[in-house]
């Protein structure tokens, strides 16, 4: 249990000394943050921006798949929009335009914050950016048109697989550089948790799209390498960075550090040993040999040990501080965000056992869980640090309380809701399947309801996209808001004359820091 | 198709190689051994103090 340690300038009983040294650190620490946001501004935005277009375009090809859900007939005449295409359409625009975009703003965020060096080559990465968006985009436009492959989540065409690896590899070339000229001592655990990221992901991506379309894995083994694939997208890409983001934003929103350090560590050194072989529970009872489904029930199940390691440190560092929530909008979300991991997780080593899976499998409680994961957890925790991180990139508040309000409660009560419908209602229709009493048709048919609620937390859930978005324009487009206040510790009052202009502050030739404090630097 | 296996096999060898040399790393570098320093190391001096570092535009609380 970290100790508390004295810190602030304005303890009155501080010798003048003492007070003179910690006013010249905060002065320093200003000026590195400003300089760093500085940095991130234009690359960071660009990517943030992307992720919000992609939230809408992927929530309305979500909202139009689960409406064709209980009501088929509705726009079945036209090809590009019937569920086949429409589906993997949302599920490609969701996880490789908004969750990988925001990610990847995220990631050069908080590399350079933890680094402490300002974030470089700026126009190159927005360049990528934009080369990403395109690829993207084709890779959704080629499905609309029925361009798609048949394996789940990979059905862009290949050429586009290969070409989305080249960005991957940048990231992880720029990570390594912010790495080498880093100013701090320490090696924070959210910056494993991001170099985790940066290196599994572009291993993951190019070693399946290798073995699938390279045709070197085929039959069972392609449904091996194909699921293996997809729960490691979420397991090995989006949790270190959603838990990168925890990590890094509930101490600084809350102004106290992490529970317990070495819990922080076990957590990432267990994922990164146990999560890797999880991905054949998916499937159980299929023609696997035994022993491949067993290791991954196994490991799917030692995966509590992570979880249980960051349920534990997330609520006692909140201990004492949950009446913040009241104010912060960052610490909802990544609250919000924190919680839910705890849930999917296990939730998901639970339906890893058989006695469970036999049950949930092939029903829409998979459907529900892997929006608990995606939506619940990273998505949330991505709105979070998109709250905390753009009012500092731009210099203003957020314009407005109430469309936050909107966003935040229009997204947690939709994934409730979601969640709630699906996981009750495909429970039954797994046990009504398995009884072999109920007709087919009728069990479908038994189903609907659920499916409605789904279409309903799916409104929920796009109107509260929407005031994300009117939130995000306003904010960039029409420069509302005051540029004083609480999330811009760096910027001066309004007496002293308005924005302070950054100190100059090259990355080849960053000035030492003069800091008195024993953790050898901070980020 | 052995230049896939061989990529395939050279990015996994890569992988565990650099996990082992970056646990090794941490280890030499003494990172693991000062957690008290190392959880604070990311709170400026200016963000210690339990203080609310956030909150909704045009609501500070008192």
């Amino acid at each position: 249990m970290p100790e508390p340690r004295p810190a602030s300038p304005s303890q009155a009983d501080a010798p003048p000394e003492v007070v003179a040294r910690l006013q010249a650190t905060t002065e320093d620490d200003l000026a590195a943050r400003q300089v760093i946001d500085a940095s991130c501004r234009g690359p960071v935005l660009f990517f943030f921006v992307s992720a919000v277009v992609w939230l809408l375009i992927g929530s309305l090809l979500g909202a139009l798949a689960s409406f064709k859900m209980h009501t088929p007939a509705f726009l079945s005449g036209w090809a590009p929009v019937t569920f086949g295409r429409i589906r993997p359409a949302h599920l490609n625009s969701m996880i490789y335009g908004w969750a990988s975009m925001a990610g990847l703003g995220a990631i050069l965020w908080m590399q350079a914050r933890l680094s402490r060096v300002p974030l470089p080559w700026g126009r190159a990465l927005i360049g990528v950016g934009v080369v990403w968006n395109i690829i993207v985009m084709v890779g959704i436009l080629a499905i609309l048109t029925g361009g798609l492959t048949s394996v789940e989540w990979l059905e862009m065409p290949d050429w586009v697989a290969y070409s989305l690896s080249v960005p991957f590899l940048l990231l992880a070339v720029i990570s390594v550089v912010m790495f080498r000229e880093r100013r701090v001592r320490f090696v924070y655990v959210s910056q494993w948790y991001l170099f985790g990221s940066v290196f599994w992901f572009p291993l993951l991506y190019l070693t399946t799209n290798l073995l699938i379309h390279g045709e070197a894995a085929i039959g069972i083994v392609q449904s091996s390498t194909n699921w293996w694939f997809a729960h490691n997208v979420l397991g090995l890409w989006l949790t270190p960075v959603g838990l990168a983001a925890i990590y890094y934003l509930i101490p600084k929103v809350i102004g106290r550090p992490i529970h317990s350090y070495y819990l922080s560590l076990l957590g990432f050194w267990s994922l990164a040993l146990f999560y890797n072989w999880a991905g054949m529970h998916h499937l159980i009872g299929g023609p696997l040999p035994l022993w491949v489904v067993t290791v991954s029930t196994v490991a799917s199940m030692m995966m509590l040990i992570p979880v249980t390691a960051v349920a534990i440190n997330h609520h006692f560092t909140m201990i004492g501080h949950f009446g913040k929530l009241r104010y912060s909008p960052t610490l909802r979300f990544i609250v919000f965000g924190g919680i839910s991991y705890t849930l999917v997780s296990v939730q998901g080593a639970l339906q890893a056992l058989r006695i469970v899976n036999e049950t949930s499998h092939f029903t829409h409680y998979t459907v529900g869980h892997a929006h608990l994961g995606v939506y619940a957890f990273y998505t949330m925790s991505m709105y979070g640090v998109i709250y905390y991180v753009v009012p500092r990139l731009v210099g203003r508040e957020w314009p407005s309380a109430r469309l936050i309000r909107i966003h935040f409660w229009g997204s947690g009560l939709g994934i409730l809701l979601y969640w709630v419908g699906l996981t009750a209602g495909g429970w039954l229709q797994g046990r009504m399947m398995n009884g072999g009493l109920v007709p087919f048709l009728d069990i479908v048919a038994f189903t609907k309801p659920f499916l409605v609620s789904r279409t309903v937390a799916a409104s929920f859930l796009t109107v509260g996209h929407v005031a994300f978005a009117i939130s995000m324009w306003r904010m960039l487009a029409r420069r509302e808001g005051e540029g004083l206040g609480p999330t811009l510790l760096a910027t001066p009052t309004r007496e002293a004359g308005g924005r302070r202009e950054p100190p100059r502050w090259r990355f080849w030739s960053a000035r030492p820091r003069t800091s008195a404090s024993a953790g050898g630097g901070e980020a | 198709m052995y230049g896939v296996y061989a990529l395939i096999f050279g990015s996994w060898a890569f992988f565990v190689i650099t996990s082992v040399w970056a646990l090794l790393w941490a280890i030499d570098r003494r990172q693991f051994d000062t957690p008290h320093d190392a959880a604070w190391s990311i709170l400026d001096e200016d963000e210690r103090d339990g203080r609310l570092n956030d909150w909704f535009p045009g609501e500070r609380p008192h």
